[in-house]
């Protein structure tokens, strides 16, 4: 559970304190950290060390203990030196390493309940009862923030957000599939959604500055009790999907803040596949050419103006005229006239819609 | 050393107008290149086209002449500061140049190396040991740039850094930046809205509109002699003087009429004007405030005069002291004289011609 790395940092710590050589060997004899560099050469002994009843012995020069989790042997540790002071300093690394696993064990308990309040897999009492135990405050605000990432399991993009967020005791960081970071961040008092709008920029530029990978940040709503962190985490979930359809290229969503595509999402397939079917007749937008959709965009995004699209097409009034008269006779709808226009706008994003959620299906 | 090319590059983003069209830079070793224009103009984009954070649709992204297009970030070179930045609040400075650094497995030795030039370098030595919450903003993002800095970067890249910052601070890091750039002589390229940090810091500044690029050169030859009205206006603070003028024919060749005034213009304005085919066109003249002054006896001839200009204000600008007037539906910004004058008071404002640009009226290109 103590990564490798922490086991390194503490024995080189000790052995600047002591000056005395140290290693650390699971218990099949592999090296998990050491200070000196020949440890491999040890490992018969090791071995017979592990299956012998002793606690602790001298073989080689080296003085050798046995560091147990509950009872269950974890790791063996060498001591370079046979004295007594080398013995009592093994002792105390020994002791050190026990509590090490302790701790990290009531981490991992943390990180385990917050997986499980983030799945909905805890009853109620449950949550009340073990965030207690962990000295998780239940009456906080919270809010929970989504990181996807390009790549799967990209570590160094988990240890960025690690290091921004968990060393602050309240704040919890965990992932419960390879793609996406999970925070569960506490709202402090006075903190408005604006607030969290800057909190997801900064983890965005972090990541793209430090982790140098690309990233989606979502986040939930604030939330008042620790019960409903997963409504937050879903709502996340589902803002992360919905900027992925309609948005894409934004690289922060706030469920908050997700417009008519919030709409969109919830609603059944077979409804989309009869309202496009009604709207192009079967036809798929698909079908128009890259002119025509450029057409269209530009015309929402100025407004229905058409004198302003053309300008910005850089073609002739009568041009789009004719375009937008073409499109009437395939389609019907006149995105001149306001209710033909918003009809054609949200058909378009139901293409979307469908569009992503049948590539899901693959 | 380090170069950045791009070749006609394109990005569409369907149903938004952030896009970037055909966009070609060459942007030497050592240059301090500054994207600015307006909010969306695709500025963020280009950067982030060349940090691979974002692909491009078409066209050629370079990093020492090598295309980058399908090259991940990581293996691009560049390192990258953005608007909000900041240190990991539990690691002292030492430790947050280092974790980027530890995160690429670089051996301890090298890491420390590096941290102990560029604090070098950067003369923040003194930083080194301190913990995030007690740098001032000045002292993080000299920090933040150091994380950077440290990572011996191809290329820096940076969206809006200094955003945060104002007044004597600002100035500080500008100064800092430009400095840094002479030593490392690599790339940086900055994109910022604020025409001022662009005229502070660039070798050469790049304005963009609607993802194209207007003009490009150092800023003293984009601030004398702008290419487009759009470039005039966006550079200078107070805003460049922007009247409409009518081009009228006269016996000596031609004047520019501006309601009641007449401007007479030199020689050779009257025959690029005449060669230009703008007689009894309308035009734009633009002046820029520095180059005006209020009207007294002494004003003599060769002057361009607005005369009876209604004061309206004073107002303060880089610590000058500028009154603005106006006359029919122009206005008017000049130096202030070291009389006050009373609201509505009529004054005679001058400039000399040959310092007066003049675009269409119709493409707002210079004409002269």
């Amino acid at each position: 559970m103590i990564s490798n790395q922490i086991l390194q940092t503490t024995i080189e710590g000790l052995k600047g304190i002591t000056r005395v050589d140290f290693c650390i060997c699971d218990t099949e004899a592999k090296v998990l950290a050491s200070t000196f560099p020949e440890a491999e050469e040890y490992e018969s002994s090791i071995l017979a060390f592990v299956d012998s009843p002793a606690d602790s012995q001298v073989i080689q020069g080296y003085q050798f203990f046995k560091v147990f989790d509950e009872h269950q042997l974890e790791y063996i540790l060498l001591a370079k030196g046979t004295s007594d002071d080398v013995y009592m300093v093994g002792k105390l690394v020994v002791f050190q390493i026990q509590n090490l696993l302790v701790a990290y064990k009531e981490r991992f308990d943390k990180d385990n309940f917050i997986k499980n309040l983030l799945l909905d897999n805890l009853l109620l009492v449950d949550i009340y009862n073990r965030a207690k135990k962990l000295h998780i405050e239940v009456n906080v605000k919270r809010v929970v923030f989504l990181i996807e990432t390009k790549h799967e399991k990209d570590s160094n993009a988990l240890e960025t957000v690690r290091s921004l967020f968990a060393t602050k005791t309240k704040d919890f960081v965990t992932a419960v599939d390879e793609k996406s970071i999970i925070l569960v961040k506490e709202v402090r008092p006075g903190e408005t959604y604006e607030d969290l709008e800057k909190t997801a920029n900064m983890v965005l530029d972090m990541l793209n500055t430090e982790a140098l990978t690309k990233v989606h940040v979502a986040f939930g709503t604030i939330v008042n009790e620790i019960k409903d962190v997963s409504r937050s985490y879903k709502e996340a979930k589902m803002a992360l999907d919905v900027g992925k359809i309609f948005y894409s290229n934004k690289n922060v969503v706030a469920y908050s803040n997700l417009g008519i595509g919030r709409l969109i999402y919830q609603l059944p397939l077979p409804l989309c596949r009869m309202f496009i079917k009604e709207i192009f007749d079967g036809k798929s937008p698909d079908e128009f050419d890259e002119e025509t959709l450029t057409t269209i965009n530009k015309f929402f995004e100025n407004s229905l103006n058409v004198s302003e699209t053309s300008r910005q097409l850089y073609i002739h009034r009568n041009t789009l005229v004719y375009r937008l008269d073409k499109l009437q006779k395939s389609t019907g709808l006149d995105l001149r006239v306001f209710e033909d226009a918003i009809t054609f706008k949200i058909a378009l994003m139901v293409v979307k819609y469908m569009k992503y959620m049948e590539s899901l299906d693959y | 050393m380090s170069r950045v090319s791009l070749r006609n590059v394109t990005k569409k983003c369907p149903n938004n107008d952030m896009v970037v069209k055909n966009f070609s830079l060459d942007i030497e070793e050592g240059e301090f290149v500054v994207l600015t224009g307006m909010a969306g103009c695709g500025k963020t984009l280009v950067i982030r086209m060349i940090a691979g954070l974002e692909e491009c649709d078409s066209g050629d992204i370079c990093i020492d002449d090598e295309i980058v297009n399908d090259m991940e970030t990581k293996d691009r070179g560049v390192a990258m500061v953005f608007r909000n930045y900041t240190l990991y609040p539990n690691m002292n400075v030492y430790d947050n140049m280092a974790f980027a650094l530890k995160m690429e497995r670089l051996p301890a030795n090298e890491i420390s190396r590096r941290i102990r030039e560029t604090a070098e370098f950067m003369e923040m030595e003194s930083l080194l040991e301190r913990m995030p919450s007690e740098l001032t903003e000045e002292q993080t993002i000299q920090a933040v740039i150091g994380r950077a800095v440290a990572k011996e970067p191809r290329v820096l890249l940076m969206d809006d850094t200094l955003g945060r910052l104002t007044g004597e601070s600002k100035k500080f890091i500008e100064e800092k930046m430009v400095a840094l750039n002479r030593k490392m002589g690599i790339p940086f390229i900055y994109a910022t809205q604020g025409q001022e940090e662009a005229m502070d810091m660039a070798s050469r500044i790049v304005i963009m509109n609607e993802g194209e690029i207007v003009q490009a050169g150092s800023p003293a030859e984009l601030y004398e002699h702008p290419a487009k009205t759009f470039v005039a206006l966006f550079l200078g603070d107070p805003h460049i003087n922007m009247v409409q003028a009518e081009v009228v024919s006269r016996k000596n060749g031609c004047e520019l009429k501006l309601g009641e005034n007449t401007i007479s213009l030199t020689k050779e304005q009257k025959t690029v004007l005449e060669q230009s085919g703008s007689m009894g066109k309308n035009v734009f003249l633009g002046i820029r405030p520095e180059d005006m002054e209020i009207a007294g006896k002494k004003t003599g001839e060769g002057k361009g005069l607005i005369r009876q200009a209604i004061v309206e204000s004073y107002e303060e600008k880089g610590g000058r002291r500028y009154l603005c007037a106006s006359l029919d539906e122009a206005r008017w910004t000049v130096p202030a004289g070291e009389k006050e004058l009373p609201k509505g008071e009529a004054v005679d404002l001058a400039f000399s011609t040959e310092k007066a640009h003049i675009f269409c009226a119709e493409t707002g290109e210079l004409i002269r």
